[in-house]
């Protein structure tokens, strides 16, 4: 009989979100299988969870008949679970052979590294694998690929029945992908279990056997992958009603003329950008993570270097030096990370809405405490910020009632806001407070501000721009209007190879 | 009343009330030699050295950051300054202000290092300290320069007020401390120092200059350091090397006791001065009760211990507390949804 893990009712829930929601399903020794979902669908909780670095709320992991319970990642290990991440858990500066050999380091007599063993074995490997590489070289003068096939090496190494996959080929380039490919297969044809996490459907199609298809926390369904089409699979991702949310929004429906145009734009992470943002307007950006939204964002606004392209403002060519230059000429942005890159965390709510306006706020050499006061007062009371008072330290509260706080910073009477950029603006926090944060959007176009609002949640997209730019890789691969926008179409659009 | 409450409560009671404890104890051990006059102005005199390095490292401490070339810096400059008056003949004035000019630049050049090169500020800072002290050997050489006769510097260093009992320096120390309080507590520039040091990226984002903060931060630390080591020089007379010592980690210490978190962000003048306070009366206290000199050295290393294991746990506490909130908070959007 081959080995088996079968997950049995998983739940867990973050604050304000429940990430994963009674997840059941079983992997089988000798098969592939599919994780799939959209951003935010639970996949990478799940391989946490699987990893020992979660623990679930309930549920249990069944492994061939043996329940586990893991309290830290090294019992996973010890189980024979390895989950092979994007972000490499490797030592660049110690070499290949120490690396796959890491917990478990050939000793002589006298307790010291045996180097003759220790390379022995690794060659062993390395020549079961097929690579070329020199066991003595350090990690960190490898390719990315040939940093990944180390890691499974190292799985492979510590003997592990369940191998898991999380995005693998995001780095690789096709040939490096055909070695990964065949040495999947490899693994399978042993009767490993193999879990394999990725958002393109070619490989999808061409390397699993089973799918597991999740959504909002939960498992829609699973299928035979041989069985099923592309689009049959596109739509069991998305599939889901649109709640009444969105038909409440009060929107703007007087769009006015162009307030922002970028041509042409080239950062080192984007490639020829090009699109217009209208008055009143809400221009939604689509894509998967990691697509260049956020970096077209940050080259606009004048955080990162242009490499060349043109952005007019109300038909003005500028280029801002700092992220200074682009709030006083009215371009705002509330970036993706609230807590590392939004909020000064230890600060009151009060100094983290004026920071952008401090020069205001001042009579003669000192601050104007009153002034401030008022600026804070009126956030608050505008946004519906949840508080006993404005000096709360913004660490303290919500992640809903923080992105309050960075909007009423953002849209304070002090400010000439001409365009508001939201970088995920909806990230982590609760159902309420996202639809308060939509009618907000709403309303700041009718105040005939341009809105860019990037998100990878689709439906929110799909329901709140007026219009969505999808990108992927770099590069803008479509543009559709939302009368005419449904979720296959953006998704196509967003995994555009 | 409520005020009153809010003032028993606050971190400066705990403060004070260490104040009053160290104080009651050295007069009981030193049999009330602690509170005579002339401990009294030593007291002060202590205060003094301290007080301005503590105020470069309580401004650099809040913006995340920290000067370890202050101590060498400040006795650098005195050298400098009674080098060019002694041995060139330039009028004590002027060579004061020279020296405050070549302290400025080194804190200059630490901010390039730091800015342009991306080193880290204790490397930075302690080549810096490595450098100065070795510089100052050069022009002062082991033996120092004797400054008996400069009028300048002799004005700072002797003329007492109140019948001889606070001398200028104590004046001009506690002018400082009140300017670099309400520049941080009340002006737009305290405000960054603050907002950088809590945040870097974000406060960029917001259109801050954390760099040129850093810049004038730095530069700030060099000035201070030299004002205390000029000074100094105007005190003992004679222009040392080693003048300083290690006084930066003194000013550390003052600052962490005085509340202001490792990392940034949070502190204040009040805090700082207290803390200084502190150090100056254990400091005078350990060697009116006859202990070696170098006991202080071992004291202030306990105290600084003390201040970080405080920081440490007001911070563990504090993150208790995050989670919990953050955790009702969830608890009660949900009991919402439902």
């Amino acid at each position: 009989m081959p080995d088996y893990v079968h997950l049995k009712g998983i739940n867990k829930a973050f604050p304000g979100v429940q990430a994963l929601s009674n997840i059941d399903f079983r992997m089988e020794g000798g098969y592939v299988t599919a994780l799939i979902g959209e951003n935010g669908a639970g996949k990478s909780t799940l391989l946490k969870v699987l990893s020992g670095e979660i623990r679930p709320d309930s549920g249990t992991i069944d492994f061939n008949g043996k329940l586990l319970s893991f309290s830290h990642p090294q019992d996973a290990i010890k189980a024979g679970i390895s989950v092979i991440y994007q972000e490499r858990q490797l030592f660049p500066m110690l070499s290949v052979m120490e690396n796959i050999f890491i917990d478990d380091i050939p000793v002589n007599r006298f307790n010291l590294i045996s180097r003759s063993e220790l390379k022995k074995r690794a060659t062993k490997i390395l020549e079961k694998f097929g690579l070329d590489i020199d066991p003595t070289e350090p990690v960190g003068r490898l390719s990315v690929a040939h940093q990944q096939m180390i890691e499974i090496m190292k799985a492979y190494r510590r003997n592990s029945k369940v191998i898991a996959f999380d995005e693998p080929t995001a780095p690789l380039m096709d040939d490096e992908i055909d070695t990964l490919f065949r040495i999947i297969e490899e693994l399978k044809a042993e009767g490993k279990i193999v879990l394999y996490v990725s958002h393109r459907m070619a490989e999808i199609f061409r390397i699993t056997d089973r799918l597991v298809i999740m959504k909002d926390g939960k498992i829609v369904t699973t299928r035979e992958t041989a069985s099923t089409t592309e689009s049959e699979l596109v739509s069991l991702m998305v599939g889901r009603d649109v709640g009444d949310t969105y038909k409440n929004l009060s929107r703007n429906d007087k769009i006015g003329e162009v307030v922002l145009e970028v041509n042409g734009l080239t950062t080192e992470y984007v490639r020829d950008v090009s699109f217009k943002l209208h008055k009143g307007e809400v221009l939604g950006f689509a894509g998967l993570v990691g697509a260049g939204r956020t970096e077209v964002m940050r080259a606009i606004f004048g955080d990162d270097k242009i490499i060349s392209g043109e952005i007019k403002l109300e038909g003005k060519p500028v280029h801002f030096q700092s992220p200074r230059e682009a709030i006083d000429a009215g371009i705002m942005l509330c970036p993706e990370d609230r807590k590392e890159l939004g909020l000064v965390l230890p600060r009151s709510i009060s100094d983290n809405i004026s920071i952008p306006v401090l020069k205001k706020l001042k009579k003669g050499l000192f601050m104007d405490r009153s002034a401030e006061v008022k600026l804070a007062e009126t956030g608050v009371a505008k946004y519906n910020i949840k508080t006993p008072t404005i000096d709360k330290r913004t660490i303290e509260l919500s992640g809903g009632n923080q992105q309050k706080v960075i909007l009423a910073r953002w849209t304070s009477d002090k400010l000439h806001t001409k365009i508001l950029i939201l970088d995920e603006p909806t990230k982590g926090i609760d159902v309420g407070t996202k639809a308060e944060v939509y009618q907000m959007v709403c309303d700041l176009a009718k105040e005939g501000k341009g809105v860019i609002f990037i998100s990878s949640e689709l439906t929110e997209v799909l329901n709140l721009a007026d219009r969505i730019i999808v990108m992927h890789d770099g590069r803008i691969t479509g543009e559709v209007m939302r009368e005419e926008a449904t979720e296959e179409k953006v998704l196509a659009l967003a995994m555009k190879e | 009343m409520k005020k009153k409450s809010a003032f028993f409560s606050s971190k400066y009671f705990s403060l004070v009330l260490i104040i009053v404890i160290l104080m009651a104890i050295f007069t009981i051990w030193s049999k009330g030699q602690m509170i005579t006059p002339l401990n009294i102005r030593n007291i002060l005199n202590n205060l003094v050295l301290l007080s301005f390095i503590g105020c470069g490292a309580c401004y650099l401490m809040l913006y995340g950051e920290m000067d370890i070339s202050a101590g060498a810096l400040g006795s650098f400059a005195g050298c400098v300054c009674a080098y060019l008056a002694m041995n060139n003949g330039v009028p004590s004035g002027i060579a004061t202000i020279i020296a405050l000019i070549v302290g400025s630049l080194c804190g200059l050049v630490n901010a390039l290092f730091i800015n342009v090169l991306k080193f880290p500020p204790f490397i930075a800072t302690m080549g810096m300290s490595y450098v100065l002290q070795g510089a100052g050997y050069l022009i002062a050489t082991g033996t120092g320069i004797n400054i008996r006769k400069l009028a300048f510097l002799n004005f700072i260093g002797d003329t007492k007020f109140f019948d001889g009992l606070v001398p200028v320096s104590v004046i001009i120390s506690i002018l400082f401390l009140v300017i670099y309080g309400i520049i941080l507590s009340k002006t737009e520039f305290g405000r960054t120092i603050y907002l950088c040091g809590g945040n870097r990226r974000a406060a960029r984002l917001c259109g801050l200059n954390p760099k040129k903060l850093s810049y004038i931060l730095y530069i700030n630390s060099g000035f201070l350091a030299s004002v205390s080591g000029i000074i100094y020089v105007s005190r003992v007379k004679t222009a040392l090397p080693t003048a300083l010592g290690s006084y930066q980690f003194t000013g550390i210490t003052a600052a962490v006791l005085g509340g202001v978190a490792f990392g940034g962000g949070s502190g204040n003048m009040v805090g700082c001065a207290l803390g200084m306070l502190i150090l100056a009366i254990f400091n005078t206290g350990v060697s009116t009760v006859g202990f070696n000199a170098n006991y202080t050295k071992v004291f202030n290393g306990v105290l600084l211990i003390i201040g970080l294991a405080l920081d440490a746990i007001t911070a563990r506490r504090n993150a208790r507390k995050v989670v919990a909130q953050s955790l009702a908070t969830a608890e009660k959007d949900r009991e919402l949804v439902v």
